[in-house]
């Protein structure tokens, strides 16, 4: 069984330094990084997960469903997670950052850095230390809308399913109260930050990506009117684990939502901001006017886009959502919100560009359909154009990568050949959605493992 | 209903030329005409004048209001994803529609290319030179205290610049109709029920009041900084200083010839006073405007020949004026008396000019925004409901 690995340098069981390591390192434990560890495994190999977060799963465990199908995206995470748990070749480290990358193909060193978790292996899950916990953070799982205690289960069906403590919350050994509570003895404040050296013959970068920040968008309201959201918001709050359990209400007052506004390309598409299209933006938002009727069969929903974009077979999709009469349709960019004070409701305002006027629209709740962002890129400053994607790999990507095989095309790592040993994966590459990162994935895994070929033969 | 499209090419590369080159970039969002301050539910822009000429329907995108109710506040191009920069093609097609109805259309295309510029000024100073050989002054300058009338009597200047300022409105009508009737042409109702008069004294109360470059000024979506928050206590000045200015020579020639007043008039006197405190405003005001100017050449905005002609001779005019007066004061004839040569002949330039160089805008602006209003009047007419004052 592939238990977390907690002792240091246990990968290095090559015999000699100068044998190729038959392990593949993944970094990044989303759906594209599980994919290839699991694909790579499964086909023989080695495969070590560095995930940042306590738990595996990446964004996609944030959805609540998937387009076009709307099926639950759990279903899918719980099948590779019974993959890794059944599948001895597989190993993987949560919490832990890659910080330098030495070595060779064929024989790459990654030094990792794993944070304390402050809670071992031995927790059952019981929820005893969070009813004793005084301290409170911030809901990172959920967007900020809500929150957790300072010790928290990452979110309902976590793998691993062990809590976790976050140290800028918490006092640690002042407070102790959920040491005291904890039967099992689960709970260690003491643990240290701690390194280690991990060998690997080929290395995927799957670190995916990130929602645009919303509040850069200055125009938009986010920030500003508690009715504004985006996007990965929606999907929390449509979640039936998430803040609202799957009420679709105003942040401001909890009031039903009667009718919803989408601005599609917010941020994306934009020389302000993101330049290039997200891909999924498009289709995110049918299925979340697809939610929202769900919720409520009164509600209205309105989508404003520049181009509607549903490539493929996702036409199917679109034009099943579309032949709603309460989703509707716009074409014209949302580019000026404001609060009524009357009825405490959102005015957005744009131009109707087939009608050539301009409209206004009172709505409960604005959703931003902000795109996709490299995780690895910078943050910038507010309405600032965008500098040199090179400073990308200068400044945030792991040493090797710096002076390593790739090129960076506006923050996506792109280009790779197969002599490099280091290869990109899923949203590391690109905004796409879960099908095509999933795809991705696995043609990383068969370069990577083409690559321990490779070195072996050399 | 199927209509066939005829695409001017050679109008939309010369637009682009105009410093307007990223209109190709657009992608027809409507951002721009969202976050505009001045642009009406009824009448957004400046979205549809990007893919006009990107079409190259040239009749549209110049007989059209909505051109000139642009105050060219920026926001549109700030707030751009496709960096298009919708200010700037505005901006072009303004300068662009000064030629295209100017009357005689020879005139606008003389003014809008630096080629021609000499022979421009030529006429000024060949008149100005004329009228002094025929006073037979041109070999030495006038003797004893400095009156400039001893140059060039009263009378002549006068008459000179009632010809001018007479041509100039002549011609200032020509393209203002000109103008207008396209507008009429490209409308279903031409707002033809509504009353004008009324609507102009709107129009005109508005310009007094400058209320859209206020608006421009105030009216944001977000927080980016635009690169025009400047203009409308800068335009206020321009224009407040220009009218005092012209008030003052108005009351100078009133007083010259109905109660034989003669010039110089002392420094306390009431309308002297009102032209040195115009003229230092509109000096102040034209400063800022270039100060501006020169900044935007490395920023968002660039300026194109019009631009600066318009500016520079209006500043080079006041500023000859200026020191006409402290020369006059300091009793340096020899410095004096051709500096006043000067100021005339850029006075002269500005004026018989005015219809076809950026100065035009007092006559296209004007009939923008009242064949606008009247077209508010009338709707408000049909819907029976008092007009709507905005």
């Amino acid at each position: 069984m592939a238990a977390q690995a907690q002792s240091p340098v246990s990968a290095d069981r090559s015999a000699g330094a100068a044998e190729v390591s038959r392990a593949i390192l993944i970094v990044g434990g989303g759906i594209a990084g599980i994919t290839a560890a699991v694909e790579a495994a499964e086909a023989g190999y080695e495969s070590i997960i560095i995930e940042k977060e306590p738990y595996l799963g990446g964004r996609v465990a944030q959805l609540y469903k998937y387009f076009p199908k709307l099926c639950p995206p759990y279903c899918g995470l719980e099948i590779n997670f019974r993959r890794i748990k059944d599948n001895p070749k597989i190993r993987f480290f949560t919490m832990a950052q890659v910080e330098t990358v030495g070595g060779a193909p064929g024989n790459f060193e990654v030094r990792v850095l794993i944070r304390p978790r402050y809670v071992n292996d031995r927790c059952t899950a019981c929820n005893a230390c969070v009813a004793v916990c005084p301290a409170e953070r911030p809901d990172a799982f959920n967007f900020g809308l809500g929150k957790t205690k300072a010790i928290y289960r990452p979110h309902d069906m976590a793998f691993p399913m062990k809590y976790a403590i976050d140290d800028d919350a918490c006092s640690l050994s002042e407070c102790a109260r959920c040491v005291e509570v904890c039967e099992y003895g689960a709970i260690d404040l003491k643990m240290e930050p701690r390194a280690i050296v991990l060998r690997a013959g080929a290395i995927i970068i799957a670190t995916g990506w990130k929602p645009y920040d919303a509040s850069r968008i200055d125009n938009l309201g986010f920030g500003k009117y508690a009715d504004v959201i985006t996007n990965v918001m929606m999907e929390r709050m449509a979640a039936p684990n998430g803040p609202t359990h799957g009420r679709i209400v105003r942040p401001s007052d909890g009031a039903p939502v009667e009718s919803a506004a989408f601005v599609q390309c917010a941020g994306s598409r934009d020389q302000n901001h993101l330049g290039y299209c997200s891909t999924i933006c498009c289709l995110a938002s049918l299925k979340q006017a697809v939610y929202l009727r769900e919720r409520n069969p009164n509600a209205h929903a309105h989508i404003f886009y520049i181009d509607l974009r549903t490539p493929g077979t996702y036409e199917f999709f679109a034009k099943k959502v579309l032949s709603d009469p309460f989703v509707t349709v716009q074409k014209g960019k949302i580019a000026k919100v404001a609060l009524d004070p009357q009825s405490g409701r959102l005015v957005v305002e744009a131009e109707d560009i087939l009608s050539a006027r301009k409209t206004n629209l009172k709505v409960d709740l604005l959703v931003l359909a902000t795109g996709m962002e490299s995780s690895l890129s910078e943050s910038r400053n507010n309405g600032a154009r965008r500098p040199g994607s090179e400073s990308l790999r200068r400044e945030t990507a792991p040493s090797a990568l710096q002076a390593g095989p790739f090129r960076v095309d506006q923050d996506w790592f792109a280009g790779a050949e197969p002599q490099d040993g280091i290869f990109a994966a899923g949203c590391a590459r690109g905004p796409f959605d879960v099908a095509t990162s999933v795809q991705d994935a696995t043609a990383a895994a068969a370069m990577a493992i083409e690559a321990l070929a490779r070195a072996a033969g050399s | 209903m199927i209509e066939k499209l005829e695409p001017d090419l050679d109008f939309k590369r010369r637009i682009m030329d105009l410093d307007a080159r990223d209109l190709s970039f657009c992608y027809q969002c409507g951002t721009c005409s969202t976050v505009c301050p001045i642009s009406t539910a009824d009448n957004p822009f400046p979205r549809k004048e990007m893919i006009w000429v990107q079409w190259g329907l040239k009749e549209r995108a110049l007989a059209n209001p909505s051109i000139w109710m642009c105050h060219q506040c920026g926001e549109c191009s700030a707030y751009c994803p496709r960096d298009a920069k919708p200010a700037s093609v505005m901006a072009a097609l303004r300068d662009y529609s000064i030629g295209h109805y100017a009357a005689p259309g020879f005139l606008g295309a003389a003014l809008s290319e630096p080629k021609y510029l000499p022979l421009l000024f030529a006429l000024p100073v060949a008149i100005l030179l004329a009228i002094l050989a025929g006073l037979d002054r041109l070999t030495a300058l006038p003797e004893g205290r400095i009156v400039f009338a001893k140059l060039f009597p009263d009378f002549y200047v006068e008459a000179l610049f009632d010809i001018a300022v007479g041509l100039a409105i002549v011609g200032a009508l020509a393209g203002g109709v000109r103008y207008w009737l396209a507008l009429r042409r490209g409308a279903a109702d031409g707002g033809r029920d509504a009353n004008l008069g009324a609507a102009l004294a709107h129009v005109i109360a508005d310009i007094l009041r400058h209320g859209k470059f206020k608006r421009c000024n105030e009216d944001s979506v977000g927080t980016r900084p635009t690169h025009q928050t400047h203009l409308y206590k800068t335009h206020l000045a321009v224009f407040y200083g220009f009218l005092g200015l012209v008030a003052t020579t108005t009351s100078v020639g009133i007083g010259i010839h109905f109660f034989g007043y003669l010039t110089p008039w002392p420094l306390w006197h009431p309308v002297k006073i009102l032209g040195n405190v115009s003229g230092t405003a509109l000096v102040a005001g034209l400063a800022v405007f270039l100060w501006h100017r020169i900044g935007e050449q490395a920023r968002a905005q660039k300026s194109t020949y019009t631009d600066w002609l318009f500016l520079i001779v209006l500043l080079l005019a006041v500023a000859s004026g200026f020191a006409c007066e402290s020369l006059r004061l300091a009793g340096l004839a020899a410095l004096a008396y051709p500096t006043y040569f000067v100021h005339l002949t850029l006075v002269f330039f500005l004026l018989v000019y005015f219809p076809y160089s950026k100065f035009g805008h007092v006559v296209y602006r004007t009939a923008a925004m009242l064949y606008t209003q009247s077209l508010l009047d009338a709707r408000s007419l049909v819907a029976g409901a008092p007009s709507a004052a905005k």
